[in-house]
């Protein structure tokens, strides 16, 4: 069930639970109010009431406060049917959308580290080579036993 | 110590999986380096790379103050295994004596020895429990942290110069987590090097660390000091607004998951 508050601001009543859910349209969909503590309201609840990040992260709609902004976006059917369990087809589409970006993610950080971290390194590993740590000593070190 | 371009393969059903993918890096006497990633990213392996115990197909180069691995240095490096392998029955003391008795060069009397013991008590802070039966499932004895330290204790009998943990802190909580890596601080400062892998962190905990390897699926994804990660994942487009501990971040991004 929706209650529309006015033309951008919606509350939802999902199985008799209020929920504190504000969604704000845009050209994209509907997009989760991105205020940390409305987010935050929002997951307190969803726990209270035994509903897992996981069932809206299959859903393809995450209640963590961390993600950017245009990861909330959800589609207004989805939302209607949220209160029921999502088909299996669905759950293996959204499964696999989110593998894929996960893998998405993953190159783009590898790619990141070769461009930016393993050409500093090797020139600093080259670099190390020179320099012998064998002066160093260490401490609680009895001569004998070392 | 320094390793280069570590590749470590192995045959599943007649496939080749890449476990470790090009690691780099390099610690320094005195540093912690951390391995970072989530279960079955290779922390573990790399570690047991690190320590020359690697059986199989590693390639790469790894050397300790510029010579290759050796006997030598297998005697100068503590391994801690991520289980504490330890006889239930046997006193904190006990157990600390016997392994000196048998690590320790036999030039050394018995006497030289229990003093090294002593040492290795008071440094370790174990003096309280000293006298305490280890325990194990079927006999109560000293707690989990304590236990950690008897393992760490038992790898500094040898006083080593390369310290390798596998995840000394799990299964304990902060507050003994925080005790025993300040421990590992100590023994880092007293000029050795440690290397560690962690799972999960706490803040306070992730800070200690003087550089920080983080793994996806065997993929290095950053390598640097800890406190400069969070700027890093933010310089390549993955940044966060709010305040979190660092090393969940991390584990988030290494899992491929978006901010």
């Amino acid at each position: 069930m929706v209650i529309i508050y006015n033309h951008f601001f919606y509350s939802f009543l999902l199985n008799k639970v209020t929920l504190i859910a504000i969604l704000r349209l845009s050209p994209r969909g509907f997009e989760l109010c991105p205020s940390r503590l409305q987010c935050q309201t929002l997951t307190t609840e969803l726990t209270r009431h035994g509903l897992s990040k996981l069932f809206f992260t299959q859903m393809k709609y995450s209640v963590n406060c961390l993600l950017k902004k245009e990861m909330l976006t959800l589609s207004w059917q989805k939302w209607k049917i949220a209160g029921i369990a999502p088909d299996s087809k669905h759950v293996t589409e959204q499964s696999e959308a989110l593998e894929h970006e996960r893998k998405t993610v993953r190159e783009s950080l590898i790619l990141a580290y070769d461009k930016n971290i393993a050409t500093r390194l090797k020139a600093e590993v080259s670099s190390m080579e020179v320099i012998n740590f064998n002066n160093i000593t260490k401490d609680a070190c009895t001569s004998k036993c070392s | 110590m320094q390793f280069e371009d570590l590749v470590y393969k192995v045959k599943v059903n007649q496939k080749e999986k890449t476990i470790l993918n090009g690691i780099t890096g390099v610690v320094c006497p005195g540093e912690i380096l951390a391995m970072l990633g989530p279960s079955g990213s290779g922390k573990t392996t790399l570690l047991t790379a690190l320590g020359g115990r690697l059986n199989g197909k590693l390639t790469g180069k790894t050397t300790y103050n510029n010579q290759p691995f050796s006997g030598s240095m297998k005697r100068r490096t503590g391994f801690v295994a991520q289980d504490d392998v330890l006889y239930p029955h046997l006193t904190v003391t006990e157990t600390l004596v016997f392994t000196a008795l048998l690590r320790l060069p036999k030039t050394l009397t018995r006497d030289e020895k229990v003093v090294h013991v002593e040492r290795v008590i008071s440094e370790l802070g174990l003096n309280n429990c000293r006298n305490s039966m280890i325990g194990g499932p079927l006999l109560r004895g000293i707690s989990g942290g304590e236990k950690r330290r008897v393992s760490i204790g038992q790898e500094m009998l040898i006083n080593p110069s390369l310290l390798l943990l596998d995840e000394p802190t799990s299964g304990l909580d902060s507050t003994t987590a925080l005790r025993i890596l300040n421990t590992i601080k100590k023994l880092a400062s007293g000029g050795r090097t440690v290397v560690t892998t962690i799972h999960q962190p706490s803040s306070r905990l992730y800070y200690m660390f003087d550089k920080v390897v983080l793994l996806s699926e065997g993929c290095p994804i950053y390598y640097g000091p800890a406190s400069t990660a969070l700027e890093y994942f933010s310089s390549v487009g993955f940044s966060t607004s709010v305040t979190v501990n660092p090393a969940d971040l991390l584990l988030d991004l290494a899992n491929g998951n978006n901010l």
